[in-house]
């Protein structure tokens, strides 16, 4: 057995310990330490979260249950919970959930959106906001935003589950070093390791890219690019400083786009470097991505997408006919098709011949693009996430199931498919 | 970026031309100057009021020039249209020039004090009658040199009966005051302060030099507190190299890396040539020296610095009288070169970095990575210089920039200059907050080192709750450490704003400098133009424009009232504004940015759709941030955040800060018309638009970006071959929705 799938083993180990029954594929992985209500059901203490409803037992503290749309929830985010008359109702953002007891599980209906919190100082605990009480007769039960469900009392006790998923919003999956990691939207760095997800401890919040070289473990983030290799210390690049956005490595060297720039870092033993401000003048660098050939590819917000090949670069933008100059991700197949997704006009196709087609797709918001060596395509929108087969004949298949439908990165490893979304994480393994 | 660098030179000078059809522009005479100056602890603010008279026959349009030294700042300006006096007021630099236009031409024009170029400032104003006597007052500040112990103040002057008043007060005991230009009158009020009055001229009067001593030890540390009420208060740390030490000679390297691009022809080079030759002239035995040339190539006298002695000052000299006028400028190359260069060795490594051009600043602060302990002072000369970058090399390599507007005063600041770095009396400086209320905020980020003659200053600002602050300077003086501390009380309020417009120049300066080397931003540009709004400082994003009432139309006072109502928002938020990255968007992923005190207890924003976020404190910005997203599905419209803000004293602010998610495609107006040789288009839009571009639908390499026009229109000419062109104009407005049109034009033949 590989190293690899030993790994793998332990993550789904983690995955999986949400459900009291064993159920084998997929998985959903979420964080459930923001709490956003808390109500109580004879034995059982309600906790609404963002990553998804639990149920907890009053007299062990253990959690018995985490609900999430595995369950029939519509968004793993639960922004309030009650119990009326035995009923419980959980409350997202445009749906009421009621608990069918018969199938432990939810069943929605849409609901007019949820009023959004208004401003409330609740003091702290444990060094976290306060985000909810809940008092049952002498037991005091304390939500907080950002560090789980407490139990107060001499000592306090910490009730949610640890060795959860780090944040719900996972933008990057890539392996490292026989481990995954996760880039987060703005929790740092998560690593899967020991049966348990683990929060690295890092000097960057914002993560926006990852990319694994024998020279380490790259990150761009928007405090600049780090690099680890023992994946507990970061050093940051002394000139890229400020936000980067993507990072390719061919083999020898490291590409990374900050904003408004192309850099070519030295790692492997490749050519000197090379920077290239604003390309095409854009100063909106969303994305990276490198062809076989060499050729360069930049997602951007204002000239669409950028086509660097050697001195040539090349604009594919609104003006030049694709629908929009607002590209988001951008992924290169083997064959030199570049595609492209869109923030709102889908996903477009670019042949290395400059001819390019849109790609139909159930939605038009585009987050992340990825392509297989098999000529596939998977795609994370606003609306889940998608396989294109290589051929384009098919309609794409929607993957999941998802803990939420924005989807931001899909990624193959190993056969086993991860899911990163808006939140939480969904991994499929292989048949 | 400096904290308003030592004002080694004449602080400003102010002319008036006056446009003449067919002829060179005419220097108005200046037939009354006064200048009313306040000396608070070191600082100068200076009144100057200069009236020009016309001596035409016809009315003029006359063009105010303002020539700022480096460290001083425009923090006020006024123009009187005959008795009545016209105010300036700061403004974002593009609206107050949209008014500024559109009341052009009624009669009597508007003033618009513009930057314009490094260190300089402009000023049109129409029209100044027949024997009009024009009065044009400006106020800028400035933060005096002290050398060992003596403070002084320099300004030019128009002439013999310019008159010049100084109200002087100080923290320390005032010694001797004298003139070098002048016969004085000097009126003491106690051992801190006096009023001093210039009176005979000792020389043609073209300048006032005032220096006065004070009373205080070596290495005395000094720290200056202002407050806003309720707002954290600012320090400025003050520390002179003492006039008593004895001079200890350290050998070291010098190189002296020269600019001769075709920018530089003439006086500058000239200049140029002879300040370097100078300095040869001063190099020490013991010392080693080496010159680098630059254009679009580099050589160099030596391949590295060689030891001082009359070969060498012979050779270098030859060299330098060899050196003339070439190409284009490349920084990064010659320092480089430069870099390269130096001997691997314990010596101090001293670059002296002299250009008058712009370079791809990404690759000169590569090129300066490989410096090592070198230090690196750069001198920007004239006002085509691009001071963020020459500032952020030195900054980041312990060294200094020093700005010199005109080519005539270099030699004699390049020979201050290298006589300040010939000894070096504390190196690796390191300041630090002992007790009491912690500093934050501070500038500049790295220390350079203090050589004699010379004296390092630091802006900061300190976090509230504690009544006093404790403050450590720290160095190495002559191998041994040596440090200093202060202790400040904090005050509740103070009249000092000085200390506050200090701190804010050298942010500005710093978001400036990031402006040129990393990009425009939204939030780098609003923190700029609040700032500069806030403190009254003119900027690249501001301008003062002083306007009379009666010349407004109703679509100029309309949006002055707006631009009043916006000033008066910043000056009642600042300095705890709020700000988003894209205040109109359509759903993206926005970074929103809250200026609260860095140990607050916590920042949460409440945002309008269900999101609920803890803001973390960002110690390279030093604002607490967090990004976020809004969902695809949120309708158009007008939106608020609200953050709570809970401080470590217990208080709790609420501030909210407005957005809008706009998704709407604007409408738009296209003009093509066929030359023989294109097509000239100009593009009007429904909504304003950040950006126009054209292409070809048959090969889209065929490309323009339109400019924008003062109107509110796009325009541009498009070269294209003989023949029908079906082209595609597509316009993006401010949140990057976009619409476009194809429209078909044929070239004649």
């Amino acid at each position: 057995m590989s190293r690899a799938f030993l790994i793998l083993a332990a993550v789904a180990g983690v995955l999986g310990a949400a459900r009291p029954s064993a159920r084998a594929e997929p998985r959903v992985a979420t964080n459930t330490e923001r709490v956003t209500a808390l109500a109580a059901d004879g034995a059982s203490v309600w906790a609404a979260t963002e990553g998804g409803l639990e149920r907890y037992d009053r007299a062990s503290g253990a959690r018995l249950r985490l609900y999430t749309p595995l369950d029939g929830l519509d968004e793993a985010s639960v922004l309030d919970v009650a119990v009326r008359d035995g009923a419980v109702e959980a409350r997202t953002r445009r749906a009421r959930c009621a608990l069918d007891r018969a199938r432990d599980a939810f069943v929605c209906a849409a609901a007019p959106e949820h009023a959004p919190p208004r401003p409330r100082v609740l003091g702290a605990f444990e060094g976290h906001r306060v985000s909810a009480r809940l008092a049952i007769g002498e037991e005091r039960y304390v939500g907080t935003a950002g560090g789980g469900l407490y139990r107060e009392g001499a000592p306090p006790r910490r009730l949610t589950p640890e060795g959860q998923l780090c944040a719900n919003h996972v933008v990057d999956v890539v392996p490292h070093d026989g481990r995954i990691y996760l880039g987060t939207f703005d929790d740092g760095l998560c690593v899967a390791e020991g049966g348990a997800f683990r929060r690295v401890p890092a000097p960057f919040r914002m993560v926006n890219d990852l990319v694994s070289t024998p020279a380490g473990l790259f990150v761009a983030s928007s405090d600049g690019l780090y690099v680890t290799r023992d994946g507990r210390t970061f050093t940051r690049h002394r000139r890229l400083v400020r936000a980067t956005t993507g990072l390719a490595f061919d083999g020898r060297s490291l590409w990374v786009s900050t904003t408004y720039s192309l850099h070519r870092l030295r790692v492997a033993g490749g050519p000197p470097p090379t920077d290239v401000l604003r390309p095409a003048g854009t100063t909106a660098i969303q994305d990276l991505a490198l062809a076989p050939d060499g050729t360069v590819w930049l997602a951007t917000e204002d000239r669409g997408a950028v086509r660097v090949r050697g001195d040539e670069i090349t604009i594919f933008d609104r003006a030049a006919g694709l629908p929009s100059s607002w590209a988001i991700a951008v992924d290169v197949a083997t064959d030199g098709t570049a595609y492209v997704g869109t923030l709102r006009h889908g996903l477009v196709a670019i042949a290395p011949d400059g001819s390019h087609h849109r790609v139909p797709l159930p939605d038009a918001w585009i987050l992340g693009v990825r392509t297989e060596g098999d000529g596939g395509v998977l795609v994370g929108t606003q609306a889940g996430a998608f396989a294109l087969a290589s051929n384009g004949a098919a309609p794409a298949t929607a993957l999941g199931p998802l803990p939420d439908r924005r989807v931001h990165d899909v990624r193959r490893v190993d056969g086993a498919l991860y899911l990163a979304t808006e939140g939480g994480l969904t991994v499929v393994d292989a048949p | 970026m400096a904290v308003a660098g030592a004002a080694n030179g004449a602080a400003a000078q102010g002319t008036l031309t006056a446009s003449v059809e067919g002829g060179d522009p005419l220097r108005l005479p200046i037939v009354d100057e006064r200048l009313e100056v306040r000396i608070d602890r070191q600082h100068a603010t200076t009144l100057l009021r200069q009236s020009f008279q016309n001596e035409q026959g016809e009315p003029v349009e006359g063009l105010y020039r303002l020539a700022l030294d480096e460290g001083s700042r425009v923090s006020g300006f006024a123009y009187y249209d005959g008795a009545t006096r016209i105010v300036g007021e700061v403004f974002e630099r593009d609206e107050a020039r949209e008014v500024y236009e559109d009341v052009t031409g009624l009669g009597r024009d508007p003033g618009l004090l513009e930057q314009d170029g490094e260190g300089a400032f402009t000023f049109r104003v129409f029209p100044i009658a027949p024997g009009e006597p024009k009065r044009v007052e400006v106020t800028f500040g400035q933060l005096l040199a002290q050398r060992g112990r003596t403070v002084e103040y320099r300004v030019p002057l128009s002439g013999a009966r310019s008159a010049l008043r100084i109200d002087l007060r100080e923290d320390r005991p005032i010694g001797a005051i004298r003139s070098s230009s002048h016969e004085l009158h000097v009126e003491r009020r106690g051992d801190r302060a006096a009023t001093i009055e210039l009176r005979a001229p000792k020389g043609d009067g073209r300048e006032a030099v005032i220096a006065y001593e004070v009373s205080e030890p070596d290495f005395a540390l000094h720290a200056r507190v202002h407050r806003d009420p309720g707002q954290d208060p600012y320090v400025v740390l003050s520390m002179a190299a003492p006039a008593s030490d004895d001079e200890a000679h350290v050998a070291k390297d010098v190189t002296l890396v020269l600019d001769r691009s075709g920018s530089m022809s003439g006086e500058p080079l000239a200049q140029a040539k002879r300040a370097a030759h100078d300095l040869v002239t001063r190099a020490r035995e013991g010392d080693r020296l080496n010159i680098v040339i630059f254009d679009d190539g580099v050589e160099s006298l030596y391949p590295a610095p060689r030891a001082v002695n009359a070969r060498l000052r012979a050779e270098a000299h030859a060299y330098l009288d060899r050196v003339q006028e070439g190409g284009g400028t490349d920084i990064a190359g010659a320092i480089e070169h430069a870099v390269a260069a130096q001997h691997r060795d314990a010596r101090p490594h001293l670059i002296l970095f002299l250009t008058d051009g712009q370079s791809d600043p990404t690759a000169a602060l590569a090129a300066a990575e490989g410096a090592g302990n070198a230090r690196l002072y750069t001198i920007g000369l004239g006002p085509g210089v691009t001071r963020p970058l020459l500032s952020r090399l030195a900054s980041a390599h312990r060294g200094t920039f020093t700005f010199i507007p005109n080519a005539d005063a270099l030699t004699d600041r390049m020979a201050r200059l290298y006589d300040q770095l010939a000894e070096p009396v504390l190196v690796d400086l390191e300041v630090e907050g002992v007790s009491g209320a912690r500093p934050y905020g501070r500038y500049p980020r790295t220390l350079p080192d203090l050589f004699r003659h010379d004296e390092t200053r630091i802006a900061m600002r300190l976090l509230p709750g504690a009544d006093r602050a404790t403050v450590r300077l720290r160095g190495t003086h002559r191998g041994q450490p040596l440090e200093r501390t202060v202790t400040v009380d904090v005050p509740s309020a103070s009249d000092a704003p000085w200390i506050g417009r200090t701190w804010a120049a050298a942010r500005i300066d710093e978001l400036l400098e990031d402006i040129a080397l990393h990009g425009e931003t939204d939030e780098r540009k609003d923190e700029v133009v609040e700032l500069a709004i806030a403190y009254s400082i003119v900027t690249p994003y501001t301008s003062f424009l002083a306007i009379p009432e009666s010349e407004l139309t109703d679509t100029a006072r309309e949006s002055l009232a707006r631009m009043r109502e916006e000033r008066q928002r910043i000056l009642a938020a600042n300095p705890d504004a709020l700000a988003l990255s894209r205040s109109a968007m359509p759903p993206g992923d926005p970074v929103l940015r809250v200026h609260a005190p860095a140990d607050a207890v916590r920042v949460t924003a409440y945002f309008p759709f269900g999101l609920v976020k803890d803001l973390r404190f960002d110690t390279l910005d030093e604002t607490w941030e967090c990004r976020f997203l809004v969902p695809n599905d949120v309708a158009d419209g007008e939106y608020r955040v609200r953050v709570v803000i809970e401080t470590a004293d217990g208080t709790i602010r609420v501030s909210e800060v407005p957005y809008t998610i706009d998704s709407e495609e604007a409408d738009l107006d296209v003009v093509v018309e066929a030359t023989p040789t294109g097509a000239r288009i100009r593009v009007r839009t429904s909504d304003p638009a950040r950006a126009v571009t054209i292409a070809s639908v048959r090969d889209p390499r065929q490309r323009l970006d339109l400019r924008p026009g003062t109107d509110g229109t796009f325009e541009g000419f498009l070269p294209l071959a003989p023949g029908a062109h079906a082209l595609r104009v597509v316009a993006a407005d401010e949140a990057r929705n976009e619409s476009d049109r194809v429209v078909d034009v044929v070239v004649p033949r």
